[in-house]
């Protein structure tokens, strides 16, 4: 189990950017974060990925796992001109000192990651020319190579086309259910967090943040509540099931 | 990529300095056939007493050597500090004089020369004061706590551009006929003046730290990251920084001191080797190291043999290394830096 209690953070002693927050995960969970700009989540993220140290509360990680947490950034940021296979390797750097180079056995888990997340055929291709998507997953392989536990992932779809959007959403809720990982990810789309996670994190600021089971949390008025916006969330029955979508209501 | 096949490349970057070290032994004003040079160069190596004592000898075990021993090593270790830098600043235009060091151990020699006039002075003045120069940036760069990449290579702009101007107000008064002449020179490098003591002294230190880039080589990669991405990966980028920059420094303080400053080849061998072998640090220190030894020596091949009076190595290899990566960056298309 995984266990984010009571953490909170501030730049300076007075400001908080969010207090008390309250997770905790199950293996196998996927977590979404949700909320405007500028209320925390990605310093959440960060804080969760020790870049940033919380103010008060902590994070425990109870079970087997070693916690070792696996991060995949919003891939626009980098510029590796690395194939993909060197990506992925890179992946592996803990387990190699700092006075040697990967090898045989750690391109084979490389390999075998980009296998699993179906792009082992761009493993020669340099990743910057890579398409957005494509990126994106060998992102997400680099974090499996490196043996982790927890998964966080910044924005996994901003950059993406609809398609991809939904490729890279299934492809995280296939390796958290075969690796068993608790999976963090933020977003700004509530369908995304509906589509995906089991439970949902609300960021609307200093003192509304709620967490909870997804289909209670995202309700037409949190999210009222927090983008101070008129919602209706419709489902629509097809010939899959039932999908949840949000329509914003102007005027 | 240029070069694919893996097991010629080896072959290129073992065989092709020592394939110039022995063509470069007979080159020079005093011009010695290839087969006397070998002669030479062979039967002191392998016989215990040497009989011969003429001047061919001479000029091959006591000038040539040692000089082209150390035309090597400088090359190499520019051009490696070279590539650990811009691999490790992510930035093509950086060159292992950007925290200021080379200006901080030229400053050391010039004052040397000034007050001692004494070759061993200049050699230890200018190794310590290129020392000083990266603890003076660090100083600035460090606000609480903590050293961001950006701030230090700011401070060292800043230490490298005071050192620069201690540099000419040096020049400015210095004696225009007796000592200046020999400033000037000495700060557009040279190897003429090296003794075997001297390059006993230099070369462990130089072979060590490139030796300790070349098996650091594959975190490079990672630190071209970016910081949090090398934090992400479960490293600490402020520890993996220093084990750059301090073999780095070692480097440029000690060719600095025996050899003046020697811009450029940590700046275009680097971005030629790009362009051979793509940007991978695992491919690219080993062909880095290779590719600068080759080409120091035959700069200062030239540098000795085109006219009566040596020309200063500074002038060769700016105007050779610019024509040559020019012609490269053409040939690439905008060179290996944004896609390989």
């Amino acid at each position: 189990m995984l266990e984010i209690k009571n953490v909170s953070f501030s730049y300076d002693s007075e400001k908080y950017l969010f207090k008390n927050i309250n997770m905790h995960l199950e293996k196998g969970d996927i977590v979404s974060i949700l909320g405007p700009n500028g209320t925390g989540k990605t310093t959440l993220i960060k804080c969760i990925l020790g870049f940033l140290k919380f103010k008060t509360g902590e994070i425990l990680i109870k079970g087997d796992s070693k916690g070792q947490i696996g991060y995949v950034p919003q891939s626009h940021y980098l510029n590796a001109p690395y194939t993909s296979l060197e990506m992925v390797l890179m992946g592996r750097a803990k387990f190699i000192g700092n006075f040697s180079s990967p090898g045989k056995k750690d391109i084979e888990i490389a390999e075998k990651m980009l296998k699993i997340v179906g792009v082992e055929k761009l493993e020669n291709r340099i990743f910057n020319t890579l398409s957005g998507g494509e990126r994106q997953l060998i992102l997400i392989a680099r974090a499996l190579a490196s043996e982790c536990s927890v998964l966080v992932l910044d924005e996994p779809t901003s950059a993406l086309d609809f398609n991809n959007q939904y490729r890279t959403l299934n492809m995280i809720r296939e390796m958290a259910e075969e690796f068993r990982l608790y999976v963090i990810f933020t977003t700004h789309q509530p369908e995304h967090a509906m589509y995906l996670s089991s439970k949902t994190l609300l960021m609307g600021g200093k003192d509304f943040n709620y967490f909870g089971k997804t289909c209670e949390v995202i309700n037409e008025s949190n999210l009222k509540k927090i983008y101070g916006l008129k919602t209706k969330i419709v489902e629509i029955k097809h010939e899959n099931g039932t999908s949840k979508t949000v329509i914003p209501i102007m005027g | 990529m240029l070069l694919r096949k893996k097991w010629l490349l080896n072959i290129l970057l073992i065989m092709g300095p020592l394939l110039i070290f022995i063509l470069s032994l007979g080159m020079g004003r005093y011009h010695i056939p290839l087969n006397k040079s070998l002669e030479i160069f062979f039967s002191e190596l392998f016989t215990a007493k040497p009989q011969d004592f003429s001047v061919e000898r001479s000029v091959i075990i006591n000038l040539r050597i040692p000089r082209i021993i150390l035309a090597m090593l400088v090359g190499a270790g520019l051009s490696v500090s070279g590539t650990a830098f811009q691999g490790m600043f992510k930035n093509p235009l950086v060159s292992p004089h950007i925290l200021g060091v080379s200006s901080g151990a030229g400053f050391g020699g010039v004052i040397a020369m000034l007050f001692f006039k004494n070759s061993w002075m200049v050699f230890i003045c200018s190794f310590l004061s290129g020392l000083l120069s990266i603890l003076i940036a660090f100083y600035f760069a460090r606000t609480k706590r903590k050293i961001t990449t950006l701030s230090l290579v700011v401070s060292g702009v800043i230490v490298g551009s005071f050192f620069t101007a201690m540099i000419s107000l040096i020049k400015f008064v210095a004696d225009p006929v007796d000592e200046l002449p020999s400033i000037v020179f000495w700060l557009m490098g040279s190897f003429s003046g090296i003794s075997y003591e001297k390059l006993s002294l230099v070369s462990i230190p130089i072979i060590a730290c490139i030796l300790f880039l070349f098996f650091f080589r594959w975190r490079i990669n990672i630190l071209s990251l970016g910081e949090e991405e090398v934090r992400a990966l479960g490293l600490k980028p402020e520890i993996l920084r220093w084990m750059v920059i301090i073999p780095v420094t070692v480097i440029v303080s000690l060719c600095v001191s025996v050899s003046g400053i020697i811009g450029w080849v940590g700046l275009a061998i680097p971005h030629i080797c790009r362009m051979l072998v793509g940007s991978d640090h695992k491919v690219l220190i080993p062909c880095s190291i290779s590719i600068g030894a080759m080409y120091m020596i035959i700069i200062d091949d030239i540098s000795r043999t085109v006219s009566s009076a040596e020309i200063p190595l500074g002038i060769l290899t700016a105007v050779i290394g610019i024509i040559v990566f020019g012609f490269l960056l053409k040939r690439s298309k905008g060179g290996a830096w944004n896609n390989a």
